[in-house]
């Protein structure tokens, strides 16, 4: 296990203790209004569903993580809907395509800038002395070519692990807590979600998930499992 | 209390039974048909959406190389090896410096760099290809993975179990099994993909012996390392590729048995490594520099120089490992091998420019300009033009 993982997961163990599921970061509450209807795009979501084996391995679910996807995109095109916002899906290039490389890249970008800011800009992490206690990412120029190629306002990255109790893992839970009254670690929900200001390049929200409950896998627990990863959303 | 152990300890004995028994043997897994592709409802769905994320990643990655010389031959070698599966495998060229290829459960091959400048002949790299192309067709990723759980599994039981007694030592010890068996069953496939892809070797027409001599270069080379050099035995390059495998020397004495009962191939087999590799083994050879193994560097490239084509290349690059360890008088080693390599055939042009740096700072100025402006000769559109006209000035 690397170390900025092990910092990732210690932050999200403090989370996970903490009474709120959810923590945000932000630069604004308000979404860039002069479209009235800005248009949100989706890009694509790194979302996992697995299910905790009675060892303990964590094994990924292809049923559950498809399902997963598709109740993601259903319950955020409602959210946006409530917002005010439009929902687009960021549909990838083919490979030869000039902008291929740069839309690559710009995802690739997010991902190592979404590890920093889960890594560092939560307490207890001290936070980066260049930082100087503020929240200001920014991916750079190059995301207004992605705005002006797909039209839309903002983009939005999430990245999700969903983890499920399997029933051997259950078993152990219930012997483990009546041998010698310890809690086994169970299924858990954790991940974030990221808003791009397409025009700016800057990061404008940030929001870090981390619980022992919520579900993806049917479309219902998924709109609640949503809503709570959008807390804090501009409006 | 110790009633209430008791039952749960009876919950946990028989949780144990059902557990081994839900996850099903290993051993008894169907080799994939052709366009095999998983049911979405099962385990083995899980590890391929796995692995067609790393092979993503992978295709994307400024790491893999895109020469199309050396993807159009090893494309070709997996259809020769295994036809039946030439529209399922997708194999990639990955510039990483150590001796090691592997297959995806997808059936994604990543063959690194590393290997393809160890690999002496067409026939040797094929060895290794088919060896990775058996871990795809007995989808050994699966059955590892399915073990992995079950001992896994067992292990926690038997761990809390062994809680009970209250001695920690019990408690481990099932992990400690766990692990060993883990690392058993994966020698066992490592096992059965060297059989299996020798098979395949010989049947595409490659050179038998070419499995157990790609093996000795490895051991040789290790060798050379070790017996001069205070390093860890803990050595990366090797570790890559052989931990969980059997130990090498086991590979390769099995390995030349089956190529001595082996029938030899009725006509040459072809060799296009060399030729396919024109474009890139030049990095390659100075990404192996950049490893920071001195010794087995320089086996490696004394080895290479036996009958190289293009020793140029081979001299620069011993230059550049002595330049760069920077020992005594490793600058002069290097210039020396400088040299040769600017009189031997595909010298790259920065065999020149690294003499003449060399001479210039010497304070041989003479020798150096003759050098800065053969550099000039060979490479008119250098980058560096201005900056070597204005030395050649002074």
């Amino acid at each position: 296990m690397n170390t900025s993982f092990r910092l990732v997961l210690a932050a999200l163990l403090a989370l996970s203790v903490s009474a709120c599921a959810t923590r945000t970061l932000s630069t604004t509450d308000k979404l860039n209004r002069e479209v009235a209807e800005p248009k949100i795009l989706l890009m694509p979501a790194d979302v996992e569903l697995s299910e905790l084996t009675a060892g303990g391995l964590t094994e990924l679910n292809a049923e559950w993580t498809l399902a997963g996807q598709h109740n993601l995109k259903m319950a955020l095109n409602d959210h946006l809907h409530k917002l005010n916002a439009r929902f687009s899906e960021y549909q990838p290039l083919p490979q030869d395509d000039p902008r291929y490389d740069t839309f690559q890249q710009l995802q690739k970008l997010h991902g190592v800038t979404g590890v920093n800011i889960r890594t560092y800009a939560f307490p207890p992490a001290p936070g980066l002395p260049g930082k100087d206690g503020k929240f200001n990412w920014a991916l750079g120029p190059a995301t207004s070519m992605l705005g002006e190629s797909t039209d839309a306002q903002y983009a939005l990255f999430v990245w999700l692990r969903d983890s499920y109790t399997s029933s051997g893992r259950r078993a152990m839970q219930i012997a483990a807590s009546l041998l010698f009254g310890i809690q086994l670690q169970g299924g858990q929900q954790i991940g974030y979600a990221s808003l791009v200001d397409l025009k700016t390049g800057e990061i404008v929200w940030f929001n870090l998930l981390a619980r022992e409950s919520g579900d993806l896998r049917d479309l219902a627990s998924a709109r609640e499992s949503i809503d709570t990863l959008l807390t804090g959303l501009p409006k | 209390m110790i009633a209430r152990r008791l039952g749960a300890a009876a919950i946990l004995a028989l949780l144990a039974g059902c557990v081994t028994h839900e996850t099903g043997p290993s051993s008894g897994i169907a080799t994939a048909s052709p366009g095999y592709k998983p049911n979405v409802k099962t385990d083995e769905a899980g590890i391929w959406l796995t692995a067609d994320k790393a092979e993503a990643e992978l295709r994307d990655s400024a790491n893999r190389v895109r020469d199309p010389a050396i993807n159009a031959l090893v494309s070709d070698m997996v259809c020769t090896l295994a036809a039946e599966y030439c529209g399922d495998l997708r194999p990639y060229v990955v510039r990483l410096p150590h001796f090691n290829a592997t297959a995806s459960p997808n059936g994604s091959i990543s063959i690194w760099s590393g290997l393809l400048i160890r690999a002496r002949t067409e026939s040797e790299l094929a060895a290794v290809i088919g060896h990775e192309i058996t871990h795809y067709a007995r989808r050994h990723s699966l059955a590892r993975i399915r073990n992995m759980r079950e001992n896994t599994d067992l292990a926690a039981v038997l761990s809390l179990l062994g809680a009970t007694t209250g001695v920690a030592q019990v408690a481990e010890l099932p992990h400690l099994m766990a692990v060993g068996n883990i690392q058993a069953f994966s020698r066992d496939n490592e096992r059965e993909s060297d059989e299996d892809g020798f098979n395949r070797l010989v049947k595409a027409g490659y050179e038998p012996s070419a499995a157990a001599d790609v093996w000795k270069r490895i051991l040789d080379l290790r060798k050379a390392k070790h017996e001069f050099e205070y390093e860890s035995y803990e050595d990366r390059t090797v570790r890559l590729f052989v931990a969980s495998h059997p130990p090498t020397e086991e590979r390769e004495k099995s390995l030349r048995e089956l190529a001595e009962k082996a029938a030899k191939p009725t006509k040459p087999p072809p060799d296009r490594l060399r030729e396919a590799l024109t474009a890139v083994r030049l990095d390659f050879l100075l990404d192996e520099v950049k490893l920071g193994q001195f010794r087995e560097s320089k086996a490696l490239f004394e080895l290479l120089l036996k009958d190289d084509p293009l020793p140029g290349q081979i001299y620069y690059a011993l230059g550049e490992l002595y330049r760069k360890r920077a020992k005594d008088d490793d600058e002069l080693v290097a210039m020396s091998y400088f040299h040769q390599a600017c009189e031997a055939a595909g010298a790259p042009p920065e065999a020149f420019r690294m003499v003449g740096t060399i001479r210039w700072r010497r304070g041989e100025t003479e020798q150096a300009k003759e050098y800065f402006r053969r550099y000039l000769n060979a490479a008119p559109n250098a980058g560096d033009r201005a900056l070597i006209t204005h030395y050649l000035g002074s």
